[in-house]
């Protein structure tokens, strides 16, 4: 037995890696492709949890610094039959109760706990709804005021007035991160501010507050945007327009809860011809927005974003869409300078992104 | 051990060079301290500099500072090797190729591609799908396994039978030798040569001894309309091999020919069992399990099909249960596992895969079979089973995988492993074969393989010498071996 009781729990998968070595993680990792180590990969990862649970490796800050290179965006675990993600936090939770820890997510933990959102704002809005449902914005759309007026809207079209409350962040990214105490603390405060709610018809329009909400907590009464769209895009008007768009899935909506049909429905059911890219489904490339890479290193979320808004220009699309504040934001800048790119190497490719809010909005007729 | 002072020289030096693809941090090293062979599971080899190069020229620079130095180079790659061959267990540097990853040049007339080597095989057929073409060359590990590793390795592939292996396909490559200079080996994209001696096929199997493979240009093909994969129970192994080979003869072209043993079927039944909760019921007097592929225009493949149906109706029966086929192609070519269930880890996670990988003629395969089942069993080695690959065009041309299940977790039986290892090998030689058709000797027949070679392993030493002056390159490997003495 090791002294590290996080990753004792997945001894048994950390080995049957090491017998394995079959590499399949390895050549759509995010991480991997824009740092190169195999350290960087699920595979190299499973060895450094090896060498910790041996006392071959300590923990340290570099050790922090390149478990940190990681989206947590569980392609690895697709591709597997191991829990790839659950060792990859443990190896956090081990460095976090160690006191390695990484800037950028002690500013985001900090946030979390005092003001409830990551990002240190602490916006709140308020409307009283006429129904019996409750939108929980989360934080990332809390500071978007002009998505949330748009979403508003189509849900008011589609039937829909929710309640909406202050809130206080779900902590998908204290999970992720390793912050296992902050995360639960986190939780409490959810649970608090949030209690007059809880046991209401909740809508979520993040998929990482949803995967939180729902599976983490356990709360069956969340629902996700895309099931009440579905369950009520009839009452749209609708002008199709047939241009080609591609789907990207958000790591936390596909892989997290297994949702990969009902945008693609959506998108087809508003008239849009969809096509799919190289990687999809359960084996999407993630667009570098996940796994506290936002709040450690840009660099990485940009490339791996560039990555796959080039996917999506092979395709022919004429938009990327997806349903998530997080990769919405990501693929919106890559799209931008890929596009930009392309523009200066003359391809006349280019791409723009559209999450499926503004695709209902370019297609809905008032 | 490499002395501290050697160490930071060596890393200075390519700091400037390399950046941020070399380093020294443990975290990074200890990610490459295994492969996948057979060991102990505590055992790592842990480099003492990573380095990623990106070009050629980048590779040679880590080469001459290796080479002044006289540091070991380590050449790494997919990283899945069953014989410890990218074991850095002499220290050194650790080159890792996957960072030379791009398509140099598409001549689709010539139907040639000239690529950096650390490109993974299957992104390259991703490529070439896109213009109807495909490489063969196809082992199962192709997801990670590279162009430069199917070079170094010779690993088998699962068309070998119609396609031949990576020298059927190879024209010519790039290599930077142990003295740091790169050298263009081959023939441009002609398929042969007559002229001086053909260089280029020492580096097939020279597991990175010789230098580090950058660049190669490569012989691609067609891609098939449409293949056709059955299965078929077998009464006996050799009267398989046999028929296999009558009707090659009769003008049947197999695209693929996989004859296992009763025991290995169940290793490549995992969706089966997935989807259908049971073992496959294969019949009692069945001794083996054959898979074939045939490949081409619909027509074609309707009528070998049909012949391959008559030859086999009176010494075995076809498999009848298409999950038993879809399952088996899964694993040896499509890859295609259902998300989060892929077989290779939940295969292995009690013990891991491990095998002897002898070659011997057509009418040896039957014994070396029973002697399988003999030294399993001498040396408490858990019998996963048989495969006889065949990696030449068009005739039976038995590669085989004796795989057990070793226990790493137990220091005896991985010694009793390359026991078995040896004993399989020395057998190999008595049947008038090889002691290894696609691991290759890593570090475990190095020495061991002068058996096989007599006297010509001094030629083998000299041409080592001849490239490697300063036998800086993947030292430990093909003279001497960590395991077998």
């Amino acid at each position: 037995m090791s002294k590290y009781k996080h990753l004792e729990e997945l001894r048994d998968d950390i080995y049957t890696c090491v017998r394995t070595r079959c590499g399949f993680c390895i050549q759509e990792c995010p991480t991997y492709n824009s740092g190169l180590f195999e350290s960087f990969a699920s595979r190299g990862k499973m060895l450094q949890a090896k060498g910790l649970l041996e006392g071959e490796l300590e923990l340290s800050q570099e050790l922090a610094d390149s478990v940190a290179m990681c989206a947590m965006c569980g392609y690895c675990q697709a591709k597997c039959a191991l829990q790839t993600v659950d060792v990859f936090k443990a190896i956090r939770a081990e460095l976090v109760e160690a006191g390695f820890t990484l800037e950028g997510n002690d500013v985001v933990k900090e946030n979390i706990i005092k003001v409830g959102d990551p990002l240190g704002s602490g916006r709140q809005r308020k409307q009283d709804g006429d129904g019996e449902y409750v939108l929980y914005l989360g934080c990332a759309y809390r500071d978007r005021p002009t998505d949330v007026d748009r979403i508003l809207k189509i849900l008011s079209k589609l039937g829909i007035n929710p309640t909406i409350d202050e809130e206080s962040c779900c902590g998908n990214a204290l999970y992720y991160t390793g912050y296992k105490g902050a995360f639960e603390e986190s939780k409490k405060r959810f649970q608090e501010v949030y209690k007059a709610h809880l046991n209401k018809k909740i809508i979520t329009i993040c998929p990482s507050c949803q995967l939180t909400l729902h599976d983490f907590f356990g709360m069956e009464n969340v629902v996700f945007a895309t099931d009440i769209i579905l369950e009520n895009i009839g009452k749209l008007k609708i002008e199709k327009n047939g241009d080609k768009v591609t789907f990207h899935d958000p790591c936390h909506l596909g892989r997290g809860c297994g949702d990969y049909d009902k945008p693609r429905e959506i998108i087809e059911r508003l008239g849009f011809d969809l096509v799919e890219m190289r990687l999809n489904r359960e084996f999407s490339q993630c667009c570098g927005g996940g796994g506290g890479l936002q709040a450690t290193s840009q660099e990485v979320v940009k490339d791996s974003a560039d990555r796959r808004v080039q996917s999506a220009l092979d395709t022919g699309a004429k938009y990327i869409s997806t349903i998530c504040p997080t990769c919405e934001a990501t693929l919106f800048r890559a799209s931008l300078s890929v596009s930009k790119e392309e523009k200066k190497l003359g391809t006349g490719r280019r791409i723009k992104t559209k999450d499926i809010w503004q695709l209902i909005e370019m297609v809905m007729m008032d | 051990m490499i002395s501290s002072d050697k160490l930071k020289q060596a890393y200075d030096l390519l700091k400037p060079v390399l950046g941020a693809r070399v380093s020294v941090a443990k975290e990074h090293r200890m990610s490459y301290s295994r492969d996948w062979s057979p060991r102990h599971d505590k055992d790592n080899d842990i480099p003492d500099i990573v380095a990623v190069p990106r070009t050629t020229e980048e590779c040679q620079e880590v080469v001459k500072v290796a080479n002044k130095l006289e540091i070991p180079v380590y050449s790494f790659a997919g990283g899945t090797g069953m014989g410890g061959g990218v074991q850095a267990w002499k220290g050194g540097i650790m080159v890792d190729t996957k960072g030379m990853n791009q398509i140099l040049e598409f001549d689709e007339k010539n139907m040639s591609v000239r690529v950096q080597a650390g490109m993974t095989i299957w992104h390259l057929n991703e490529f070439l799908a896109k213009h109807g073409m495909w490489l063969p060359h196809q082992p199962e590990s192709k997801q990670a396994s590279t162009v430069g590793a199917a070079i170094n390795c010779d690993n088998d592939s699962t068309f070998g039978v119609k396609y031949g292996k990576i020298m059927e396909a190879m024209t010519s490559c790039k290599v930077v030798l142990g003295t740091g200079e790169a050298i263009e080996f081959g023939h441009r994209k002609a398929m042969m040569s007559s002229t001086g001696y053909n260089i280029m096929h020492l580096f097939v199997a020279s597991e990175g001894t010789l230098g580090v493979v950058t660049e190669a240009t490569l012989r691609v093909n067609y891609l098939p309309k449409t293949r056709n994969v059955m299965g078929f129970y077998m009464r006996s192994i050799g009267g398989a091999c046999y028929a296999c080979e009558e009707l090659m003869t009769s003008g049947v072209q197999l695209e693929s020919l996989h004859i296992n043993d009763r025991q290995r079927l169940f290793f490549y039944t995992h969706s089966y069992r997935v989807k259908t909760g049971k073992e496959p019921d294969v019949p009692d007097w069945a001794d083996a399990i054959l898979f074939v592929s045939v490949a081409g225009d619909s027509d074609m493949v309707d009528f070998m099909s049909t012949k391959i149906r008559d030859k086999f109706k009176d010494i075995g029966a076809e498999v009848k249960e298409q999950e038993i086929v879809t399952g088996y192609w899964a694993s040896k070519h499509t890859l295609d596992f259902e998300p989060f269930k892929q077989k290779w880890p939940d295969s292995q996670r009690e013990r891991k895969f491990g095998a002897a990988d002898p070659g011997v003629p057509i009418g040896n395969v039957p014994a070396i079979h029973d002697k399988f089942v003999e030294l399993s069993e001498k040396y408490n080695q858990k019998i996963l089973g048989m495969t006889v690959y065949n990696e030449c065009p068009q005739k039976l041309s038995p590669s085989i995988s004796f795989a057990i299940f070793v226990d790493d977790k137990d220091p005896v039986n991985v010694e009793n492993f390359y026991k078995f290892v040896k004993e399989m090998s020395e057998s190999a030689i008595e049947l008038e074969g090889t002691m290894s058709t696609y691991i290759g000797d890593g570090d475990r027949l190095g020495g061991f393989n002068k058996l096989e070679h007599g006297k010509s392993f001094e030629y083998v030493r000299k041409i080592k010498s001849l490239f490697d002056p300063k036998n800086i390159m993947n030292p430990g490997k093909k003279f001497e071996s960590r395991w077998i003495k």
